[in-house]
């Protein structure tokens, strides 16, 4: 019945719901731009990572610095496998990833590459000195990695690697065209000490780009899984000046700690510590940004809110405009036994349905907008070499959408509804 | 409470010593005194009365719109004064069927669904209510208007439909205002048949305002209404154009 009185007056009906939709567009898009937002100012603080992720170094701790989120490390310490057995067994730990880092000379591909300033192509004495990342990298979505182009090596794989853009620098590529390097050959040399007078040996491996990466999980521009690092570092350490020297062999550069929330870092942090190792984490920085970021939010979902208020009233308005045109029609039902709160009910009903069809309407709208701003945005950071922002949009927004402008109609149509059901019959009939 | 029944052996409507004044600022209206009015089951009673007189009071007071202020109303055993809120809805959806002179049709639904909404609020299934509504209008020649909105209707069949509904939940008493009064002489006369064929039909009693003299004259029992004081009256006149009296009996 609300449908149809609805399609009695279409006119009105169309522009309640249309100011319904409008507002709730503006909320959808609002949101999910603050939304995308605070989830790329993280991802660039964090470096892909997850928000609770701690960076153990191969050192002691520096008492001095204790309670920073970036501290100078104290004396080097091996990563040992036993310490990071124990650092598994902390309280609100989730994961603990390793790290390994092998020095390697580089020779880039042969193949020709649009736009190198080598003329088009890289040789052999284009080679240089780099180091090899190996991280388990089926846990991306914890490591401080971001993917910006092609793919991760497939799991396990010996073969595949995937390089940052500071590799295309390398070549003189731009960060423009970073799919030109993408399935182009590397060739990979690690290197050994063979004898006291510095003799070389090199242990070549010729690896195919498979991926452009940001990442900040250890000094290199090459990341792999740990099995193709693992053997480049064994092979290093047989040379003699690893061999010869006392310092302290760590079979990790770094181990990566991810704790279950935010709030428990420090906690996770001072048990790393009393382990005996070296942390850092930007846990001062993230809960400062949240707060700002949150206050963003609040800001835009209030606009929002403030739009859907003012549409709210129009629907009041409508409603209370239609109780004053079928005042007889409402004494009708109730002469035909329709108590107080059927008639109350109708009206609800007839708002709830401004209010959803507006908020589905008005979804898909803001939607829309949210995908051609993200598209622009993209463009543009693209256009300047940055990592483009992701276009997802989280399910909750859309379905509290249309939930809160049913709801918010709901709740304006309140008003009519209670005066319509309080009308006396008599009255209403006689009308 | 409504479901009660009226039988055979006390009348469906008993009014005693009903009086009902309207309030204003600064002045008070006596618009029914000291009212006594019995219908037996089945009677067809008309009513008659000039503007003001307390014809629609007495019929509201008698359809639960409004709750009587002094003296003792009961309709097919019902005490109204006791009724709560809710009550009297019930009462409305059960006991008594309205029939008005502006139709009360609801423009947004067919005649079908003007219908089947008396049988919904009285809590009928959908299944059963979409078959006794087309029945029901059958009944009243309007098969063929099923699925027709109320604008797409002559007045006539308006009321026609109006009636469907009035007796969709079988009620014990059919109040008709002035039921006639918007249409023409050969609608009236359709209407007028048809309000009295549910009395042979379906043992209603109906209280019927009317000036029409043609559905006065299926009447049985004739009152008149005067300044809040009703009286029965004798049919003078009535021939099927409209002229008419009446007497005091």
């Amino acid at each position: 019945m609300a449908g149809r009185e609805l399609r009695r007056r279409p006119g009105r009906a169309f522009l309640t719901m249309a100011a319904v939709a409008l507002a709730t567009a503006l909320l959808t898009a609002l949101v999910a731009i603050a939304s995308t937002g605070r989830t790329r100012v993280l991802d660039q603080i964090t470096h892909g990572g997850a928000l609770a992720n701690i960076s153990v170094a191969a050192a002691a701790p520096n008492p001095s610095e204790e309670g920073l989120d970036n501290p100078t490390p104290g004396r080097s310490k091996s990563l040992t496998a036993s310490a990071i057995q124990a650092m598994r067994h902390l309280p609100h730990v989730t994961a603990v990833i390793p790290i390994v880092q092998a020095g390697v000379i580089v020779v880039p591909s042969a193949k020709p590459l649009a736009g190198s300033h080598l003329g088009g192509r890289a040789s052999v004495s284009s080679s240089y000195g780099d180091n090899i990342i190996g991280v388990n990298l089926s846990r991306s979505s914890s490591l401080p990695i971001s993917l910006v182009a092609g793919k991760y090596p497939a799991v396990g794989s010996t073969t595949e690697v995937d390089v940052t853009s500071d590799y295309l620098t390398r070549l003189g590529l731009g960060t423009a065209v970073v799919h030109e390097v993408i399935g182009t050959d590397v060739e990979l040399g690690a290197y050994k000490v063979l004898s006291p007078d510095f003799r070389i040996g090199l242990r070549w491996s010729t690896l195919r780009i498979v991926g452009v990466v940001d990442q900040q999980a250890g000094s290199g521009n090459f990341l792999a899984y740990p099995g193709l690092v693992t053997a480049d570092v064994q092979w290093t350490a047989g040379g003699r000046i690893h061999g010869d020297t006392d310092a302290p062999r760590s079979p990790y550069v770094g181990v990566l700690v991810e704790a279950d929330q935010l709030s428990h870092v420090d906690g996770v942090r001072s048990g790393i510590a009393a382990i005996g190792y070296s942390s850092s984490a930007p846990e001062d920085v993230i809960v400062s940004v949240e707060k700002y970021l949150h206050v963003i939010e609040l800001i835009l979902t209030a606009i929002g809110l403030v739009a859907l208020a003012i549409a709210a009233l129009g629907i009041a308005n409508a409603l209370l405009a239609a109780v004053r045109e079928r005042r007889r029609e409402i004494g009708v039902m109730k002469a035909i036994g329709a108590r107080d709160r059927d008639v109350m009910r109708a009206f609800l009903v007839e708002a709830g349905c401004l209010g959803l069809f507006g908020g589905i309407v008005g979804t898909a709208i803001g939607i829309v907008i949210f995908v051609g701003i993200g598209d622009f945005a993209n463009s543009y950071l693209t256009s300047q070499g940055l990592r483009g922002v992701p276009i997802t949009l989280a399910s909750d927004i859309p379905v509290g959408a249309i939930v809160g402008a049913a709801v918010v109609s709901v709740l304006a149509g309140a008003f009519p509804a209670r005066r319509a059901s309080r009308l006396s019959a008599r009255e209403a009939v006689e009308a | 409470m409504p479901s009660r029944r009226v039988t055979m052996s006390e009348p469906t409507v008993l009014v005693e010593g009903l009086s009902h004044r309207y309030v204003r600022r600064d002045s008070t209206l006596e618009v029914l005194r000291d009212v006594h009015l019995v219908m037996e089951h089945g009677a067809y009673v008309s009513l008659v009365g000039s503007s003001g007189s307390g014809k629609s009071t007495l019929l509201a007071v008698l359809g639960g719109l409004e709750r009587p202020q002094s003296g003792r109303v009961t309709v097919a055993g019902i005490d109204l004064a006791s009724l709560s809120g809710d009550g009297l809805a019930l009462y409305r959806r059960k006991t008594v069927g309205f029939v008005f002179q502006h139709f009360g049709l609801l423009e947004a639904l067919t005649a079908v669904e003007n219908v089947e909404l008396a049988l919904t609020l009285n809590g009928v299934s959908s299944s059963v209510r979409r078959h006794r509504a087309t029945e029901l209008l059958g009944d009243v020649g309007l098969a063929a208007r099923l699925s027709h909105r109320p604008h797409e209707l002559s007045g006539g069949e308006r009321q026609r439909v109006a009636i469907a509904r009035a007796v969709a939940n079988d009620p014990d008493l059919i109040l008709a205002d002035e039921p006639t009064g918007n249409l023409d002489v050969e609608a009236a006369e359709t209407v007028a048949d048809l309000l009295s064929s549910l009395r042979r039909d379906r043992g209603c009693t109906l209280l019927v305002v009317t000036h029409n003299p043609v559905m006065a004259g299926h009447a049985d029992t004739h009152y008149a209404l005067c300044d809040g004081r009703l009286a029965e009256v004798a049919m003078q006149v009535a021939d099927s154009r409209g002229r008419s009296g009446h007497e005091l009996a």
